[in-house]
């Protein structure tokens, strides 16, 4: 289990997470929501180990602080907004990066770590480009080849920060179809979305508002909450998917 | 191209570059003496003491200015870093016009002392003063944290320099055209000793930046990523400055300025064998020789019998391929 207790951070002026209590367990995918600015990006880094904070973080009842920097990046692993696309490297190589908190500076790839990356590959589908050239790909297929990269390290508990952002429709449903698919895998799953209704397969919602937890719960009992955080400008409507909240620009 | 072909081609290009380096001069060798020469180390003078030292110390900069160009491109993220980025050739240039100003304000028994007693005014001056540009460099930047501000404050302190260099040159007049030939970059006065303390740099060098390529692939995902996965940044980032910086300062304490070699080898590289830095450090290294000995044959034959000076020669053949990437790049958007 992974848990923040009044976790506070930022600068004392201007404090980004105020206070925040947060649990995320293996086989649960958590989503934060919340406007631009609300502080769910700092809330991962922070629960990385990434970013100084005061309060309580503690991974399997151990504090994060106490793990060295190896053994975070065999549990957690993160997947950041935007992954810039390194030069010419080929697919394979960028997956088996992933492997590096097991090797550490000066290990060698062994047998394990073959497997892992076989198997990072062949999770989210990218075995079929093993061998391309990254930049050859589309924007949708090198996300996939990040969150392999992630996977890579076999961890315990998967962040991944926006990770639908410029992807088309198909692509965004294939990605969260693979999130539900590594929570019911055991891995614990946090993501921070812009689109509120990409939370809808997520187990538990946490909604932040200036750095607060403003609401908690399920998809469908924080939806109200969720289209009042934009003051007007959303609105919860049904849909044969059930509700959802969409952005409203309608006078009256 | 498969990586295998691209090492063979390398250690083609090297072994062609050894054995052309050594035959072309204003003496020709013949064949059999080249390989003669080669083989029976101390039978041939103009082998042994001229020409080979001058082909080794060739190949040891082009590999010192391909190993810290793969590096620094890594380092910076940037296909368009260069091994001079931080400041390392204002700096040693500058090194070098106090080495050479305060020699000829010497009086000429204390010139002639110091050099024979250390054998290393000018390269030792322009030595330290590479390093301290990029001490300058990296203080000013706050550390090696943030990369952007590390290539702005090189710039600057690369400029400030530049224009001390500019300066000295003026107010020691007599010494204006040696710091100018300087600049230019020269593999003309490398001998024995000069091989010996460049093999050194390289062998302190390599075998860290090497050690480290998997960090330089990390860094590649984004900072914050190669933080996730374990690895301490701050200290990595800064031991690879060290070392790509200790070659680039033997590399132009020796040689001068020599442009292009440490931007054009590892960007050619790249795109030839892709770019996991495990491959290309090792492989600029390789390419960098091979490339400094040819350039080095064009300055020696193209005005024969006089000589041009090597960074002439690098500089126009790179500078057209440094348009041809902008342009790539552009039209790759």
């Amino acid at each position: 289990m992974l848990e923040a207790k009044r976790l506070t951070v930022g600068y004392r002026r201007r404090p980004v997470i105020v206070g925040l209590d947060f649990v995320l367990r293996p086989g649960e995918w958590v989503a934060l929501l919340g406007p631009n600015g609300s502080g769910k990006t700092t809330l991962l880094l922070a629960l990385l180990g990434l970013l100084p904070s005061s309060g309580e973080v503690r991974l399997s009842g151990r504090p994060l602080a106490e793990l060295s920097s190896w053994e975070r990046g065999r549990r957690i692993a993160f997947l950041p907004q935007e992954t810039p696309t390194p030069e010419a490297m080929r697919v394979r190589e960028v997956v088996a990066l992933g492997r590096l908190p097991y090797q550490g500076l000066l290990g060698r790839e062994g047998p394990e770590d073959r497997e892992a990356v076989a198997w990072a590959m062949a999770v989210t589908g990218v075995e079929p480009f093993a061998d391309r050239a990254l930049d050859a790909l589309s924007g949708g297929e090198r996300q996939r080849v990040f969150l392999a990269r992630a996977l890579a390290a076999r961890p315990r508990y998967l962040f991944l920060d926006e990770p639908t952002n410029h992807l088309d429709l198909a692509h965004q449903a294939r990605l969260l179809r693979l999130l539900a698919e590594l929570r019911d895998r055991g891995l614990g799953v946090l993501t921070v979305l812009h689109d509120p209704n990409h939370a809808r397969g997520a187990d538990r919602v946490v909604v932040l508002e200036a750095g607060r937890k403003r609401a908690e719960g399920g998809y469908r009992e924080v939806l109200p909450e969720v289209a009042r955080l934009y003051r007007g400008w959303a609105r919860v409507a049904g849909s044969e998917l059930g509700p959802v909240v969409l952005p409203v620009w309608e006078e009256g | 191209m498969p990586r295998a072909w691209v090492w063979a081609g390398l250690f083609g290009l090297l072994l062609a570059a050894l054995l052309l380096g050594v035959a072309v001069g204003s003496v020709p060798l013949p064949w059999p003496a080249v390989v003669g020469g080669l083989l029976h180390p101390g039978r041939d003078p103009i082998v042994f003491d001229l020409r080979l030292p001058r082909v080794l110390g060739a190949m040891l900069v082009g590999a010192a200015l391909g190993v810290s160009g793969a590096a620094y491109q890594g380092l910076f993220k940037n296909p368009l870093a260069d091994p001079y980025l931080m400041g390392t050739a204002a700096g040693a240039a500058f090194g070098a016009a106090v080495g050479l100003v305060l020699e000829g304000r010497l009086s000429p028994a204390y010139a002639e002392w110091i050099r024979v007693g250390s054998g290393l005014t000018v390269p030792f001056f322009a030595f330290l003063g590479a390093l301290f540009a990029v001490f300058l460099a990296v203080v000013l930047a706050g550390g090696v944290g943030r990369t952007r501000e590390l290539i702005l404050s090189g710039v600057v302190v690369g400029s400030v320099l530049t224009g001390l260099t500019t300066y000295l040159m003026l107010a020691g007049a007599d010494r204006v055209r040696a710091v100018f030939a300087y600049t230019l970059g020269n593999l003309a006065f490398l001998g024995w000793p000069e091989v010996g303390r460049l093999a050194l740099y390289l062998a302190l060098a390599l075998p860290v930046l090497v050690g480290l390529a998997r960090v330089l692939n990390a860094m590649q995902l984004g900072e914050t990523v190669a933080r996730t996965m374990g690895l301490p940044l701050e200290a990595l980032k800064l031991v690879l400055v060290v070392a790509a910086t200790l070659v680039t300062a033997g590399a132009v304490a020796e040689a001068g300025i020599i442009g292009f070699v440490g931007l054009v080898v590892p960007h050619a590289l790249r795109r030839l064998g892709g770019g996991d830095y495990r491959f290309l450090i090792p492989a600029s290294g390789l390419g960098g020789a091979g490339l400094l000995v040819f350039a080095d044959l064009v300055a020696r034959v193209l005005v024969r019998p006089a000589e041009l000076p090597v960074g002439v020669v690098t500089t126009l053949l790179g500078g057209p391929f440094f348009l041809y990437l902008l342009w790539r790049m552009r039209a790759r958007g």
